[in-house]
């Protein structure tokens, strides 16, 4: 008899993938196509005008709202009454049905969005040689567009976690924690730069020139530690924040088979 | 194949199951029981959908709650309550029938036939009843050896409920464990052996259909009988029909419903009824 591996097996994450891009594909497609078809008109309309398009701004907007409506929902099955039986039941292991779910959402959501936006930015273009020989440019995906992808990521982790944290309207709970969590921070930081510069702050608040010389900073000796504290922000930002987010959702999620199962 | 013992088992602070313990082995086994006696919720206790705090639970010599993939596949659980994607039945099974190694497309397609559905249908265009016939039909030719099922029979209309004893009964295999839970006794009747009835957190009864004919048959009364006449009677079309003690010589079968309720109003006299019967032999 064949042993069966329960924990991680790639073809049941293929068979995961091919069922989750069925369930999934006629909302995204809808969504998508949408956004696409009302971005085609401005496109057009601004080629009357002579004018350009911004590709950079409506592929931004595609890439992370799009994605991040789509990833608050990945793990909604989990929390429906009558879903989630089929879901827990599905002869998967936990960390396949996440593993899926993070694929679909990270790499796939950002490959869909690539070939969609390059399709539509073709046909924009050709649409606007077509009617009125304006040629609007066309799509270039570089350097930008990576960095762009990696924020995608970090604010997908974060909708991700969302997504398994929440039982209802996992998309605007996540938004609210995550400006919560933002004031929540830079409110911490204000005091603590109160505390440490208690002596040259008369408010919470300071705002003005006076503040800056009477710190007396020597910006020579700055530049060094400025370096290393951006390269442990953006290992922060690009790696740890994402990593966790992701991983704590896989634990949440095992609470949530253990916990409520039904 | 299913093996609980000492299961304790509470919604927050009420409790449901007390020590409950129970030993399932192939066969197609009817779980009947009053409402909110814990069926549906044994059912998911059985499919690791729920979690006990206290007792052992082993399904195929696994422990359930870890809901491992290849038990999974084992297991098919039909609830009472579900809802279907927008596939068409033939999309479905080709994208979950790989999860589970021994499905058997023939197998399916012949359930279909007989439950009269067609594959290129939208399964979220079909009734309640539809919907859980091709659950069924899914089910049965899944390959899984334990099959759950949560009050199937409801929203069957009567041809399907006979096309459903039929089916059931064809896909008992000797390595098949089929569990139904049911309030329709009448729509299960000839067809589920042993009977388990649970009450009060607890198995009150678990006999063969065999067992139960040796110990108790039932009886027909012209008047309402005394106490000491009958176990427990009703009345019914054509006199007063009771639960009596004695071997059922003319083979005329159980009254579920009569069993039910007899077992109920005194689980343990019916019980040493049994044993006695069995004893006997």
């Amino acid at each position: 008899m064949t042993r069966v591996n329960d924990t991680f097996n790639p073809s049941r994450v293929g068979y995961l993938f091919r069922l989750e891009a069925l369930r999934g594909w006629r909302n995204i497609l809808i969504i998508s196509g949408s956004f696409l078809a009302v971005s085609l008109f401005i496109s057009v309309i601004m080629g009357y005008f002579g004018g350009t398009f911004d590709h950079e701004a409506t592929f931004s907007t595609l890439l992370f709202i799009g994605g991040i409506i789509y990833t608050s929902r990945v793990f909604s099955s989990f929390y429906r009454r009558e879903w989630n039986v089929s879901t827990l039941m599905l002869p998967a292991s936990l960390l396949e049905k996440w593993l899926t779910q993070l694929l679909l959402s990270t790499l796939g959501w950002v490959v869909f969005s690539l070939v969609t936006y390059l399709l539509f930015s073709l046909a924009s273009w050709g649409l606007n040689l077509l009617l009125w020989q304006n040629r609007i440019p066309l799509f270039l995906p570089g350097a930008g567009t990576g960095e762009l992808i990696l924020s995608y990521f970090v604010s997908q982790s974060l909708f991700f976690l969302g997504s398994a944290v929440f039982r209802k309207a996992a998309f605007f709970k996540t938004l609210l924690s995550s400006v919560g969590v933002m004031v929540a921070l830079g409110l911490l930081m204000l005091l603590f730069l109160r505390i440490i510069f208690w002596e040259e702050m008369s408010g919470l608040l300071q705002e003005g020139e006076e503040f800056w010389i009477s710190l007396n900073l020597d910006e020579s000796r700055l530049q060094g530690p400025a370096e290393v504290w951006e390269v442990l922000g953006k290992v922060f930002y690009y790696g740890l924040l994402p990593l966790f987010c992701w991983f704590t959702a896989l634990v949440r999620l095992k609470e949530v088979e253990v916990n409520h199962g039904v | 194949m299913i093996e609980i013992r000492d299961l304790n088992f509470r919604y927050g602070r009420r409790p449901l199951f007390n020590g409950l313990s129970l030993n399932l082995e192939p066969g197609i086994h009817g779980l009947l029981g009053k409402n909110g006696a814990g069926k549906s919720s044994l059912l998911k206790i059985i499919s690791g959908l729920l979690f006990a705090r206290q007792g052992e639970i082993r399904v195929m010599g696994q422990n359930p709650a870890r809901r491992t993939p290849s038990l999974l596949s084992d297991i098919f659980f039909l609830p009472e309550e579900f809802t279907l994607p927008a596939f068409t039945a033939d999309s479905y099974v080709s994208f979950h029938a790989p999860f589970y190694p021994r499905f058997s497309r023939e197998e399916f397609d012949a359930h279909m036939r007989e439950f009269q559905l067609e594959g290129d249908r939208k399964l979220s265009q079909l009734s309640h009843g539809q919907k859980k016939k091709f659950l069924l039909a899914f089910g049965m030719a899944s390959g899984s050896r334990i099959l759950m099922l949560d009050e199937p029979t409801n929203g069957l209309d009567i041809p399907s409920k006979s096309q459903f004893r039929r089916l059931i009964s064809s896909s008992l295999t000797e390595d098949r464990c089929i569990l139904i839970s049911t309030h329709q006794v009448r729509d299960v009747e000839n067809l589920i052996d042993p009977i388990i009835i649970v009450e009060d957190g607890k198995i009150i009864f678990q006999h063969s259909l065999e067992a139960i004919g040796r110990g108790i048959h039932i009886r027909q009364y012209g008047a309402e009988p005394r106490e000491t006449e009958t176990l427990y009677a009703e009345k019914g079309l054509g006199g007063w029909f009771g639960l009596a003690a004695g071997a059922d010589a003319e083979g005329s079968g159980v009254d579920l419903e009569l069993l039910f309720n007899g077992v109920i109003k005194d689980a343990e006299k019916i019980n040493s009824l049994i044993a006695g019967g069995a004893d006997r032999d």
